[in-house]
């Protein structure tokens, strides 16, 4: 899918009310703009609206039509809803639609904040503490907890979604907005969506019919929890080039070396819940994101 | 952990000498065997000579779909509905009717936990799984009513679903989804003969089941219908198992509600923990005690010791009674050495080192002449013990 191709002047006519708008951030399959709505920090964030994969290699497209839009919208709700301070909330524009040139594309607003993305961070501290990855967990299950409370999950669940504040609390990010919306069109087509390194067995098996649940998100904070700990993916070197067979088969049916060899001192607790998450089936996880935050609530008394 | 009594006809008062020796540790009542006034009294009273007595009744909805069926007393209870076919039990306000009725009956008494309304399948993919699901969502919603009466959902299941792994595993990501204290499961067997033995792969997707809801899940997890196997599945994370005096309340075979001609008194059989099985009295305990062997086989409980000082008389006074306190009482035992410890795997450990102990004894036994017949042999220890090691290599227990 291309990224929107649009300039500061381009949001600055579609959006008068916006002040200090920056150079935009692309990333993925968005272009997202840092500003000023009201005074509030704010990030405006744009999609094409003809829809890819996330694989480079493979190029798909799907309109989206007034009754996605409306889904779209109904999935907006559900974030507006949100009252857990570990999702991100929604900024002052709301969902909408544009022509730019002859591209399609959907907008819609969040707060910006203040601090690091966990991929960043990984990359400067590799490791977090053993205190900081229970309060990661605990958090962004806090996170999937309050999305699964509207029957919603988020489906790509990874470090560069995740952000941590000044104030060391995380804080999970693009809540599929756009994702949610495209998966039954790609799923017919037999592709699926998601970041393949941290998807669920389950969202890989996408010709199965499977109903994912809030576990499919468990399996993928699994991921970056053992990453957290470790140091490294559990399944695979990223410094190797893998084909996405070879990740979704490794996610499939290999095991992730034993933690305890990346991390002596992590307390057996910890590591028997990052393998619990790391379940290759969905009910051999936790089967209410209640019982996982009461296991990191207790753990994080104990460190 | 917990043996409970499995009720049914012919009670006389073997529960209350159960509770009251400790043998046993809570009741699941079956209507069938009694009036609705009957078991009313009979809760109460039980609940009032016990309070720490675990009680829950059976609705036995499940027998409903049997055409035509044995059903006793079951007939003149509110919720009873017969015969049901499948039609009856496809419009959605008929399920709720059906799951509300027979949890209200329930509520009335003073159980520990309510158990839901269920039809038997017999492959975790037909029809029939679909209905029994519908109907434990519909008490589930009905049950968050009564929060002091926590609601166990039950599922009537053939041995033989648990053949088919992946299905099985589908079926576990449903039911793990339930916000419910626990699950009632009966284990319809195939073979209409009361033996100990299970198919290898049945007995270990059974206990990847049962560990899964249990151990990992959480979930309060009843066996009706069970007898020595309830030890291992105890053992891989089931909270309590339920057996009761006749055979046939010690396993749940698919005919077991059909009217039918056979009914004879069962040869007095003695539970032999050295042997983990049920051996008969005579003559294959006799012949035991005849080649010098019988302590060796007998399960060292308080009643064993009237056996060993003068075989022919106590065992010719073994009466129904005694043959089931003791019973309750090997499996009581067994529960105390598993109790001590919290990983599954240490409490398999328990059930493998008897059965490698009994292999060895039966061994012994028929290197010295004496014959078993069918059910008393030890075909089962091996199917147990396979079972329970490729479930352990599975589960990297």
């Amino acid at each position: 899918m291309n990224v929107p191709e649009l300039s500061v002047d381009d949001v600055a006519c579609l959006f008068p009310s916006t002040q200090n708008i920056q150079d935009p951030i692309k990333g993925g399959q968005k272009i997202v703009f840092p500003c000023q709505v009201n005074n509030r920090p704010t990030v405006i964030k744009f999609l094409s609206a003809s829809i890819g994969t996330v694989f480079d290699d493979l190029a798909f497209e799907v309109n989206v039509s007034e009754e996605v839009m409306a889904r779209t919208q109904r999935e907006v709700d559900i974030i507006a809803r949100c009252r857990s301070p570990h999702v991100i909330k929604l900024g002052q524009i709301p969902l909408g639609s544009a022509k730019h040139g002859s591209h399609d594309l959907i907008y819609f607003s969040e707060e910006y904040i203040e601090g690091t993305s966990l991929k960043d961070y990984f990359r400067q501290e590799q490791k977090l503490s053993l205190e900081e990855v229970c309060r990661l967990g605990l958090e962004i299950t806090r996170a999937i907890a309050e999305l699964w409370r509207f029957g919603k999950i988020h489906r790509d669940i990874k470090p560069g979604n995740i952000m941590r504040r000044e104030n060391g609390q995380f804080v999970l990010l693009d809540m599929g907005l756009a994702f949610d919306v495209m998966v039954e069109s790609l799923t017919m087509t037999g592709l699926i969506s998601g970041t393949a390194m941290y998807m669920s067995p389950e969202q890989t098996e996408s010709y199965r019919k499977r109903q994912l649940d809030f576990r499919s998100d468990m399996f993928s904070l699994g991921i970056v929890l053992y990453e957290a700990l470790a140091g490294r993916h559990p399944f695979f070197d990223p410094k190797q080039r893998l084909s996405h067979c070879d990740i979704l088969q490794a996610i499939l049916y290999d095991d992730p070396e034993p933690l305890e060899i990346h991390r002596r001192e992590a307390p057996d607790e910890l590591i028997d819940i990052v393998n619990r998450l790391l379940g290759k089936e969905p009910h051999l996880r936790f089967r209410s994101c209640n019982q996982l935050i009461q296991r990191f609530e207790n753990l994080l008394e104990k460190l | 952990m917990k043996i409970f009594a499995q009720h049914g006809y012919g009670r006389t008062t073997k529960l209350e000498q159960g509770l009251a020796q400790n043998c046993i540790q809570g009741v699941i009542f079956s209507p069938k065997d009694e009036s609705p006034t009957d078991l009313t009294n009979l809760v109460i009273n039980l609940r009032k000579e016990h309070p720490d007595a675990e009680l829950m009744i059976d609705p036995q909805f499940y027998v409903s779909t049997t055409v035509p069926a044995k059903d006793g007393h079951l007939p003149t209870y509110p919720y009873y509905r017969s015969p049901l076919s499948r039609k009856d039990l496809l419009p959605a306000r008929n399920l709720t009717k059906f799951a509300r009725q027979t949890m209200d009956f329930q509520r009335m008494l003073p159980v520990d936990h309510l158990l839901s309304a269920t039809v038997p399948f017999d492959d975790f993919t037909d029809p029939w799984c679909q209905t029994a699901l519908s109907l434990a969502q519909e008490s589930l919603e009905y049950g968050y009513k009564f929060p002091q009466k926590p609601l166990l959902l039950s599922f009537v299941i053939d041995e033989s679903a648990f053949r088919h792994q992946s299905a099985m595993k589908e079926f576990l990501d449903m039911i793990t989804l339930f916000d419910v204290a626990g699950f009632y499961f009966i284990i319809k067997r195939r073979d209409a003969y009361y033996s100990q033995q299970i198919e290898t792969n049945t007995f270990e997707n059974l206990l990847y089941f049962t560990h899964t809801l249990g151990s990992l899940n959480r979930y309060k997890i009843v066996y009706g219908y069970t007898d020595l196997l309830g030890l291992p599945l105890q053992a891989a994370g089931a909270s309590a198992t339920a057996c009761g005096w006749y055979q046939s309340q010690r396993f749940f075979y698919a005919d077991k509600f059909r009217p039918s001609t056979r009914g004879s008194r069962p040869r007095p059989r003695y539970t032999s923990l050295p042997l983990m099985n049920s051996v008969l009295l005579v003559p294959e305990l006799s012949a035991i005690e005849h080649q010098g062997k019988l302590q060796r086989a007998l399960s060292d409980t308080e009643v064993d010791a009237h056996l060993a000082e003068d075989f022919s008389n106590s065992s010719a006074e073994w009466s129904l009674s005694t043959s089931t306190m003791h019973h309750w009482s090997c499996m009581s035992k067994v529960i105390q050495r598993m109790k001590r410890f919290d990983d599954a795997g240490e409490r398999l450990d328990v059930v493998q080192t008897m059965i490698s102990r009994a292999g060895a004894l039966y061994d012994q036994l028929l290197e010295e002449g004496i014959q078993f017949e069918y059910r008393s042999g030890n075909s089962h220890l091996a199917q147990w013990n396979i079972g329970i090691e490729n479930f352990r290599t599975q589960m990297r227990l």
